[in-house]
């Protein structure tokens, strides 16, 4: 650990609970806790709607005030505390940029590449001279991995392909060099060899620059490869937390191997993927003790009474599990 | 024995241009430039067997895919299933080849109607083909239902109700109403988690062995091509670039694009257990 003023991020006891239209109170996330220093990148893994992104996104105001019923505990960004601060308009694209999932859907179908990336430069520093900004979007698609810009500058989102409209997306993010970069799922859904380019070019952004990354993907294998530490999350609780090295090697939480066994192995031998059986419960059903008990193989009586928290079981590995208490 | 048999297939798509160009093209006798998706590819299905194609996207193994199912047609080559040529058909024999082969898409969120129920996705084939169950109606679907591993009370419910492994389920579910012979799944678990993505995974393995089918998957990603397919074929810019088992795929590989994927896979799987 660092002195206390290289941290970036730090979360304690942070929940959040939602409100639907029909009026259900759904708790999609509870008493998280992290810190995330300058230079390093965070990797947080689950299965869709275990929380992740809705994690994210909250602790940066991403999600509409009318839907939010109960939010607690404290989210410091650079020293000040931001869980309940209503405008991000001075932070957000600045200080924190967010790639977010789905290119096609995040990005403005009537707008060219090169204005929705200078809307973000024209926002934040609004006498910037037209050469300049210019500049400022070229090195940013360079460094996303565009070779040849300008030859893109009016391109529509629908003329790019896929991993073009992903890079575009990751260019809009860093364009004013943010501290923290957030990445909601940058890579799904593109081939192994873009995939390495992608996480490539973000790994050398952090170390260049100092920032500061946090990665959401169901992806372990994307993680292992950028992530410093990662947080396994499953129903808006943290499981399990540590170096990506100590996490993805020995898994302790039967949820975190379970997610582990059920990656495609690329080996000589066909070993099949190993399914995790039923399904995960929704945040109003959740059960009463550890979130995990009713898929658990090791599973006992205390498991369903009470809730596990966090517990160091090796030097800098947590685990939330009635088996290492 | 083959049940799928591809010979020399070739698609060309015209790059769309401005309609001053297309003109001008028009009285200049000019060829429209086209884009060539795939060129020459041949391959062939055994009976029973789990085939692998794997390639980037642009690699064209969607429009082969498309190709087979008769929603494009080929600029040339020939395609037979059990013997029968399966292009440049009409509408009854086109049906009659569709009762064989089926397909399983992508997106489960798009390629289920939002406004019909379970009991009409499924029941819809049934329609178009004229076929009656022997059984009761009711009895039919709930079994095939829970042969995908669903709960027969799901007939009553709209496909927004479900998960995207269990809509990925009855999607699956709807390509086997007829007992196909073969079913060509396209990226039908990329849209998925990796723990719902090995149920699914391991859905299509007992189907395929219970219902002795043939099947052809689909995907970029080369970890799950790998682990289920017995042969695997890589496309590479539209072209057949590596026919290999897919036992010594990770030794054997020859061309220098499967070299070069294989390395950026390995790469992401490295270090795990």
């Amino acid at each position: 650990m660092g002195p206390p003023n290289s941290k970036m991020l730090t979360t304690e006891n942070y929940s959040l609970t939602l409100k639907d239209s029909e009026g259900r109170v759904l708790p999609v996330v509870e008493n998280v806790s992290f810190s995330l220093e300058k230079g390093k990148c965070l990797g947080i893994a689950g299965e869709s709607g275990s929380g992740k992104s809705v994690l994210a996104m909250s602790m940066f105001g991403l999600i509409s005030q009318t839907s939010i019923a109960k939010k607690s505990g404290k989210v410091l960004f650079n020293g000040s505390d931001i869980a309940h601060s209503c405008d991000m308009r001075g932070i957000l694209g600045k200080k924190v940029g967010i790639i977010f999932q789905e290119p096609m859907t995040a990005m403005n179908p009537l707008m060219t590449l090169y204005q929705q990336i200078s809307e973000t430069v024209r926002a934040h520093t609004p006498k910037i001279e037209e050469n300049e900004v210019r500049n400022k979007c070229f090195c940013a698609l360079k460094s996303a991995g565009f070779s040849e810009p300008a030859n893109f500058w009016n391109s529509y989102p629908h003329q790019l392909s896929g991993g073009m409209r992903q890079r575009a997306m990751i260019a809009m993010a860093i364009v004013m060099d943010p501290d923290l970069i957030i990445a909601d799922e940058p890579t799904t859904a593109i081939d192994a060899e873009l995939q390495v380019q992608i996480v490539s070019e973000l790994k050398r952004k952090i170390n260049e620059k100092n920032n500061a990354m946090i990665f959401i993907s169901h992806d372990l294998g994307v993680m292992r490869v950028l992530a410093d530490d990662i947080a396994i999350m499953y129903c808006g609780c943290l499981v399990e937390k540590g170096t990506a090295k100590s996490v993805l090697s020995q898994p302790k939480h039967p949820y975190t191997q379970a997610l582990v066994n059920a990656l495609p192995r690329l080996v000589k031998n066909r070993i099949m993927p190993v399914a995790i059986p039923k399904n995960m419960p929704s945040p109003d059903t959740k059960p009463k003790g550890c979130v995990f008990c009713d898929r658990c193989p090791n599973v006992s009586d205390k498991c369903l009474d009470e809730r596990p928290k966090l517990k160091e079981i090796d030097k800098n590995h947590f685990v939330a599990c009635e088996l290492y208490l | 024995m083959n049940i799928l048999e591809v010979n020399n297939i070739s698609k060309n798509f015209e790059i769309e241009q401005p309609i001053a160009v297309r003109i001008r093209n028009f009285f200049t006798r000019k060829q429209a430039p086209s884009f060539c998706a795939l060129n020459n590819v041949s391959f062939n299905v055994k009976k029973g067997e789990i085939l692998g194609i794997l390639g980037e996207s642009g690699s064209g193994k969607s429009t082969l895919a498309k190709i087979l199912m008769g929603i494009y047609s080929p600029d040339s080559g020939t395609a037979e299933l059990n013997s029968q040529s399966i292009f440049n058909l009409n509408y009854s024999r086109r049906l009659k080849i569709l009762r064989k082969m089926q397909m399983v898409f992508q997106d489960p969120f798009s390629s289920l109607d939002p406004r019909m129920t379970v009991r009409r996705i499924l029941s819809e084939p049934l329609k178009i083909h004229g076929i009656k169950p022997e059984t009761n109606i009711e009895e039919f679907l709930a079994q095939r239902l829970k042969e995908v591993g669903m709960d027969p009370s799901a007939l009553n419910s709209y496909p927004s109700e479900f998960s995207g492994g269990q809509r990925q389920r009855i999607g699956i579910c709807r390509a086997l109403m007829l007992n196909p012979e073969l079913l060509i799944a396209d990226e039908a678990v990329s849209a998925l988690d990796v723990s719902v993505q090995a149920q699914i995974l391991e859905l299509l393995l007992s189907l395929q062995k219970r219902r002795n089918l043939s099947l052809i998957f689909i995907s970029h990603d080369v970890a799950v091509v790998r682990q289920i397919s017995d042969r695997i074929i890589l496309l590479y810019k539209g072209r057949l670039v590596e026919e290999i088992d897919a036992d010594k795929l990770l030794t054997a590989a020859k061309h220098e694009y499967t070299k070069r994927l294989l390395e950026s896979a390995l790469y992401l799987r490295e270090n795990i257990p």
